[in-house]
């Protein structure tokens, strides 16, 4: 057997209490045997439903939620509390008038709206909203279906559905959309990687890319904590990869009019609007199965009653709660932050996210290697808490590596705005470069000698002499004054 | 724009003008089309002191195709007048068109060559609001008055009927160089 | 004859005939979308042989970054909509690589189809899962991986070098 088989088998030997989180093989936890294909198909409608209220609900919500950031109330006029509004949004985008372009290829202008909304809805496929519950008699769990890779469907499907916009950008036969929706496809292929890389440090910590084995490896201790650096980088590039402000340069509205989608009308804009809002919720459930328990209850209420609040329906009202808090976070961030310019957005991601993100997930994999028993087996006892020597170590090596690297970091900076530093000088002449400049505050100006009272001699000669010597010597040139 | 104008006349086509109406007059997205100063009391309607959010106007489009109204708000010279058009024909119908200001409406005190007196030179206006420049309050006012015509705006051969009606009355009535005022 | 390998047929008759569009069509970027269609069936390929994480990579790799590589390069020359005559083959080429392309066909299915006419695989018993992949990427074959890493990274370093050479000859000569 090679080392590598050899150090897993040790690693599946070793008692959760060592390691603080549980290794776990690769396959879901998630049991699909009691589930015949009308069950599955009622699920997969009640999760297209559920996501279409939602996005229903989102609309207003974030109209009026921006509202009273910017301290005006938001849409109240159609409908109790304006609910009505973004029901009539759809419906007279429905009874407008559809215009394809004349120089449009119209296959494609047809296809890429379509390609954009579908693909959102496909990644919820294996999000897991509840715990086992019982369909008209048959215990299934509450999501559609999970592999043992299932996140990598999630990435590769939102890979697929770039295609929706660089299609439409390119489709649309004119220059404002295709340039739009390039830059909308660098952007987000771009942001892409630091996603999948920021969720690669979850699947050291969990074992496996199996959405209910993730959320059933958080039952003790929400990915958050361990992996705060994924979490920080992955609602970064969640942000980025939904053309959300403040990254949405896209659809800047000054630079392209619309993007991609300017020359989309009626119902095709629609499915537009839709699959964003939609592809909004994917991410955030993404991120509240891999960072926050998924559908489980907070620990504090999870200990209430032995569980009883904490499995089965249930979890879908955790699970809209926390889906609801990064939706909340995501028009938080619309009405406060402006929009990023393009070349420092590109740098941000690909010269800081990146590498930073590949020096978390080494780290990441030493830590989980020294848990795991690969760097030795050795323990001590702290206050009655047993801590493996190895995972210690390297947890202490980390944070040293990454307090210098700031330090270092900092100290540049430093350095740099040193040097940036402009002191002006305390006296300056005001002619001294042939236009006559005025004085900084603070500054002093240096009188001409020669008109200064008292300082010329008592003959005239002199006097004359030092005037002309003044005139002379200073590189004015008076005559062009005159 | 496709099966709804095609019901005939009756209690469907009324319950759908209704519904039509409500759904259309609820969720108008206006274009960006500030032109002078009455832009800057349009800006002013999107502050949250008057807030035409509560309408759900305050998604304004940049682009005309996804535009339902064109508030010209400001003096249209000679030279932008064909952009004004082009605008106005790329917006997808139903679209309605708001002249904002004394300058849109009629040229204003420009009364010169160089401004087009009165944007329905160009396109058809369906409000006319005067002001120089009105008040956000009178462009609300304004709104409003439109989303009362489009609430009641029949479709269909209802639509027809109306149009006919419209011209008959047009061709029927006094013209204005014949009518003689109180005096006469 | 089961669902699974009438499924498989269809998606297999989907790879051939959009990768036939691929090369036949006279829109450009058409070419281009042919290919992903291509591409992405064969991962559906994968994903009916039960092959979960090669289809995904598939589609993550092929489908979600050479092909926007592609239409990238495309958009940002001439970003062409509609037929564009310049540049069809005429029809002696086409023919030609008809009787080309058939032959090389006939030439592989002689000498595969006889050779692996008798493998069997069982798919309701996976032998290979991403356990088994893992181990032989990472074990057996980690020195072909690593050298395919290398050279992935000297043709992204010499795309920057030939780009910097052009730059820079452009600069002189202004």
């Amino acid at each position: 057997m090679s080392l590598s088989t050899a150090a897993y088998d040790i690693a599946l030997s070793l008692p959760a209490g060592v390691t603080g989180l549980a290794p776990a093989n690769d396959n879901p936890v998630a049991d699909f045997s009691d589930t015949p294909w009308w069950v599955a198909l009622i699920k997969a409608v009640g999760v297209f439903v559920y996501l279409l209220l939602s996005t229903l609900l989102v609309i207003w919500f974030e109209r009026r939620v921006i509202g009273r950031m910017q301290q005006r109330p938001g849409p109240n006029r159609n409908g109790p509390f304006g609910l009505l509004q973004t029901l009539a949004d759809g419906m007279k985008s429905m009874l407008k008038e559809d215009i394809t372009p004349a120089n449009a290829d119209r296959i494609v202008y047809t296809t890429a709206p379509l390609i954009a909304a579908t693909m959102a809805f496909v990644s919820f496929a294996i999000i897991p909203l509840g715990g086992t519950v019982s369909i008209f008699g048959h215990e299934t769990p509450l999501q559609i279906t999970d592999v043992p890779v299932a996140v990598l469907l999630v990435l590769a499907v939102a890979s697929v559905g770039v295609y929706g916009i660089v299609l439409a950008g390119w489709s649309s036969g004119s220059t404002y959309p295709l340039l739009g929706g390039l830059r909308s496809t660098a952007q987000v292929i771009s942001y892409e990687i630091a996603m999948g890389l920021s969720l690669v440090a979850i699947f050291l910590y969990s074992g496996s890319m199996s959405t209910s084995q993730i959320v059933a490896a958080q039952s003790s201790l929400w990915y958050i904590l361990p992996a705060f650096f994924s979490f920080a980088v992955y609602v970064i590039t969640m942000v980025g990869e939904t053309n959300r402000l403040p990254f949405d340069l896209a659809e800047g509205e000054g630079e392209l009019t619309g993007g991609f989608h300017t020359e989309y009308s009626a119902m095709r804009f629609a499915m537009f609007y839709l699959g964003e809002y939609v592809n909004m919720f994917t991410v955030s459930a993404l991120a509240t199965t891999m960072f926050l328990g998924g559908w489980q209850a907070p620990p504090f209420i999870a200990a209430i009653g032995d569980g009883a609040l904490n499995g089965g329906w249930w979890g879908l009202l955790w699970f809209t709660i926390k889906l609801w808090m990064f939706m909340f976070f995501f028009v938080w961030l619309r009405g406060s932050l402006p929009r990023v310019r393009y070349d420092q957005f590109m740098r941000f991601g690909w010269r800081f996210l990146i590498p930073i993100t590949l020096a978390w997930v080494v780290a990441v994999a030493f830590i989980r290697g020294a848990q795991l028993g690969f760097l030795g087996q050795g323990t001590f006892t702290i206050g009655g808490r047993e801590l493996s020597v190895a995972t210690v170590v390297i947890v202490s090596i980390v944070a040293v590596i990454a307090l210098a690297a700031a330090w270092i970091w900092d100290d540049k900076r430093a350095e740099r705005e040193a040097a940036a530093e402009f002191n002006p000088p305390e006296e300056i002449d005001p002619f001294e470069g042939g236009f006559p400049v005025p004085p900084l505050p603070g500054q002093r100006l240096r009188e001409p000698s020669g008109l200064a009272v008292g300082s010329g001699a008592a003959s005239r000669e002199p006097v004359t002499s030092s005037v002309t010597s003044t005139l002379t010597s200073s590189p004015v040139k008076e005559e062009t004054h005159g | 724009m496709g099966l709804e104008e095609k019901l005939p006349s009756g209690f469907l086509l009324s319950t759908v003008e209704g519904l039509a109406g409500y759904m259309r007059k609820a969720s108008i997205w206006p274009a960006t089309f500030g032109l002078a100063c009455c832009a800057i009391e349009m800006m002013a309607v999107g502050t949250p002191d008057y807030d035409i959010a509560r309408f759900g106007m305050e998604r304004f489009s940049a682009t005309p195709r996804q535009a339902d109204l064109m508030i010209v708000a400001g003096r249209v010279s000679q030279k932008m007048a064909p952009v004004v058009r082009q605008v106005y024909d790329q917006m997808p119908n139903p679209k309605w068109v708001i002249s904002m200001g004394v300058c849109a409406s009629s040229g204003g005190m420009f009364n010169n060559y160089a401004i087009v007196q009165g944007v329905d030179h160009i396109i058809p206006v369906d409000i006319y609001l005067p002001g120089c420049p009105p008040r956000p309050q009178m462009l609300l006012n304004a709104i409003i008055e439109l989303h009362k015509q489009i609430e009641t705006s029949p479709l269909g051969v209802n639509r027809e009927a109306a149009a006919r009606a419209a011209e008959e009355a047009a061709l029927s009535a006094t013209p204005t160089h014949q009518m003689k005022g109180l005096l006469a | 004859m089961t669902t699974r390998d009438l499924v498989f047929v269809v998606v297999g008759t989907i790879t051939a005939v959009s990768a036939l569009l691929a090369v036949t069509t006279r829109h450009v970027v058409h070419a281009a979308l042919w290919l992903l269609v291509s591409l992405g069936s064969l991962a559906g390929c994968y994903l009916v042989l039960g092959q979960e994480l090669v289809g995904l990579v598939q589609l993550l790799v092929y489908v979600g970054a050479i092909v926007v590589l592609v239409l990238f390069a495309l958009m940002l020359t001439r970003a062409p909509i509609g037929p564009q005559s310049e540049i069809s083959t005429p029809a002696w080429q086409r023919a030609l690589a008809v009787v080309l392309g058939g032959a090389t066909s006939a030439l592989l299915a002689a000498l595969l189809l006889p050779l692996l006419a008798s493998a069997q695989v069982d798919l309701d018993r996976p032998e290979t899962g991403t356990t088994q992949i893992a181990q032989a990427v990472f074990g057996t074959w980690v020195w072909p991986f690593e050298l395919l890493s290398v050279l992935l990274l000297v043709a992204l370093i010499g795309a920057f070098a030939v780009s910097r050479l052009v730059l820079h000859r452009e600069g002189e000569a202004a």
